[in-house]
């Protein structure tokens, strides 16, 4: 599947390598600035300083490592400088990576089920008879992408974070994960983006916020644990009905795998996942035997942390009363229709009717300013007088 | 907050703010509008959402009363021919789309009002009162041709 990701972009978007030695990182002369860098496997990452030198990459955009070299004028300090930024993507089958490096990155799970077996299958199937597609297109988009505009303005970022309750530190990575991932989103589609006075894109609520969250909503619940994994609920749920069946004997994953229709493989890494969340225990501590897996915390009711775009779009409209939408999408009219359209209804009603162009308002003057600041005004005219003269 | 109320509160606030501001003023009303951005991101991350366009308008405004000898108090004709040709641009690509037995007939006699208004706002050196008065003219321009377009006269 990443093989397949990466056929759209050109190869120097990213370095893939299916194992690296310890300070690989360090010691490599690939460019890796602007790149993926691509591991076909978690434990082709060997050693924890490689672990470290990797998080500095993804934390920092650089790594900066001083070694000791031997030379002709004796041992002599070098100093190694790698510059990001740099992205990962890593696959592994392991339930999980190492702990701090996890935080830093969004783990996407292989869905698992039989349907899913057979849509893979079904599409090989169809992929052996077909012609290879031209990627030379998204070769070009990518190609076109790094010289185009990168700046993003997200309008109601303010309004996202003030939305997302701060349940967990991990969140402070994660939210800014979110916000590249829209930005990225933004940047994609800049050619239906509007731009503010800065020439920044700028990112909507509709389009832009409405596409990631529903690729990460679940992610940052369960990377935050106020949801549960699907898969995980699905088996602690089945290891409930079986021990109600059995008048509470413990489950093998035998028998978990029967109940779900998956091969045990599959089961077993379910089973340790939902252990290491503390959902299932298992009452057999030799792992050579069988396991006897019982219910372990209760499942808690799933708190979708990202708000939707309904709420942002409240949230924005509170802080802006009777301005222009911040995500350049039309204003809904009350009754559900939009406003672009009430409009045309509007007109169209008034031909039919026979009404015409009301002529402008006499009474007050269009865009009528705010007359209420006296006060200020001869504040702000004191202040830049003596601005002046302090200059002079 | 009007975008008014938001930068006089700034300007109150900040030295550094009121210096910029003066320092565009003094140099020209296009350096006071191509720098809006700059008041619109300060303004917006006080927490204050207002569009670039009012904070355009207010700043404009703000140069004549605050600093009415600099040059951005003055009327900006280049400014209002930029405005006055994209709007006149949406009016011609409206009339194209119209039928050639229809384009006799557009009436655009609601325009006139709105007309007076933008003389009058340009002769008094207001810029909002300009805008609000052309938009009004090219809303009642495109109304215009849009019910005659309604009434099947598309091309």
């Amino acid at each position: 599947m990443v093989e397949r990701v990466l056929s759209f972009v050109p190869a120097s978007a990213y370095y893939a390598l299916t194992a690296m030695s310890e300070r690989t990182l360090a010691y490599s002369e690939e460019p890796i600035k602007h790149r993926f860098l691509v591991i076909y496997e978690a434990a082709g990452i060997s050693g924890e300083f490689a672990t470290y030198l990797m998080r500095s990459l993804l934390s920092e955009g650089r790594v900066r490592y001083e070694t000791v070299e031997k030379t002709s004028e004796g041992m002599k300090p070098r100093l190694i400088e790698r510059e990001g930024p740099t992205g990962l993507i890593v696959t592994t089958t392991a339930v999980k990576l190492h702990p701090e490096n996890e935080t830093r990155l969004l783990s996407l799970t292989v869905t698992d089920t039989q349907e899913q077996t057979r849509a893979v299958m079904a599409a090989l199937a169809e992929e052996a008879g077909e012609a290879t597609p031209d990627l030379a297109t998204w070769h070009a988009f990518q190609v076109w992408l790094e010289s185009a505009e990168h700046r993003v303005w997200i309008p109601y970022a303010r309004k996202l974070a003030d939305l997302i309750p701060p349940v967990a530190v991990r969140l402070r990575r994660d939210f800014g994960a979110l916000l590249n991932l829209i930005r990225a989103h933004a940047l994609l589609h800049q050619a239906n983006r509007e731009r503010d006075g800065e020439g920044r894109i700028v990112a909507t609520i509709e389009e832009d916020y409405a596409a990631v969250r529903e690729l990460v909503v679940d992610l940052v619940g369960e990377g935050v644990e106020t949801t549960v994994p699907k898969t995980v609920r699905e088996s602690v749920e089945a290891v409930k009905r079986l021990r109600e069946d059995s008048k509470g004997e413990p489950v093998s994953v035998a028998e978990l795998a029967r109940k779900l229709k998956l091969d045990r493989s599959t089961v077993s890494r379910r089973a340790r996942s939902a252990k290491d969340r503390g959902y299932l225990r298992d009452l057999e501590d030799n792992p050579r035997k069988h396991s006897r897996l019982v219910l372990g915390d209760d499942l808690p009711d799933d708190v979708q942390i990202l708000p939707t775009p309904d709420d942002v779009r409240a949230s924005v409209k509170e802080c802006a009363p009777g301005s222009a939408r911040l995500d350049g999408a039309q204003e809904p009219h009350r009754n559900g229709q939009y406003s672009k359209d009430a409009y045309k209804a509007c007109s169209r009603a008034r031909v039919q009717e026979g009404i015409k162009t009301p002529p402008p308002p006499s009474g007050s003057e269009p865009g009528d300013i705010d007359n209420h600041q006296d006060d200020i005004i001869e504040e702000v005219r004191d202040l830049l007088a003596s601005d002046a003269l302090e200059e002079v | 907050m009007k975008a008014r109320t938001a930068l006089l509160e700034l300007f109150k606030e900040s030295s550094m703010w009121r210096a910029f501001f003066r320092s565009c003023c003094e140099t020209s009303p296009s350096r006071l509008r191509s720098q809006a951005w700059q008041f619109h991101g300060e303004l917006n991350d006080r927490g204050n959402y207002i569009q670039t366009d009012e904070v355009e308008d207010a700043l404009l405004g703000l140069a004549r009363d605050l600093l009415p000898d600099t040059p951005a108090a003055h009327w900006d004709a280049e400014w209002a021919h930029e405005l006055c040709k994209d709007t006149l641009a949406r009016l011609e690509r409206a009339y194209a789309g119209l039928s050639a037995e229809v384009k006799d007939t557009v009436d655009l006699s609601a325009q006139e009002v709105w007309d007076e208004r933008m003389h009058s706002a340009g002769l008094a050196n207001d810029p909002v009162a300009f805008r609000a008065a052309l938009d009004g003219w090219t809303r009642a321009g495109l109304e215009a041709m849009e019910q005659l377009r309604i009434r099947g006269g598309a091309a």
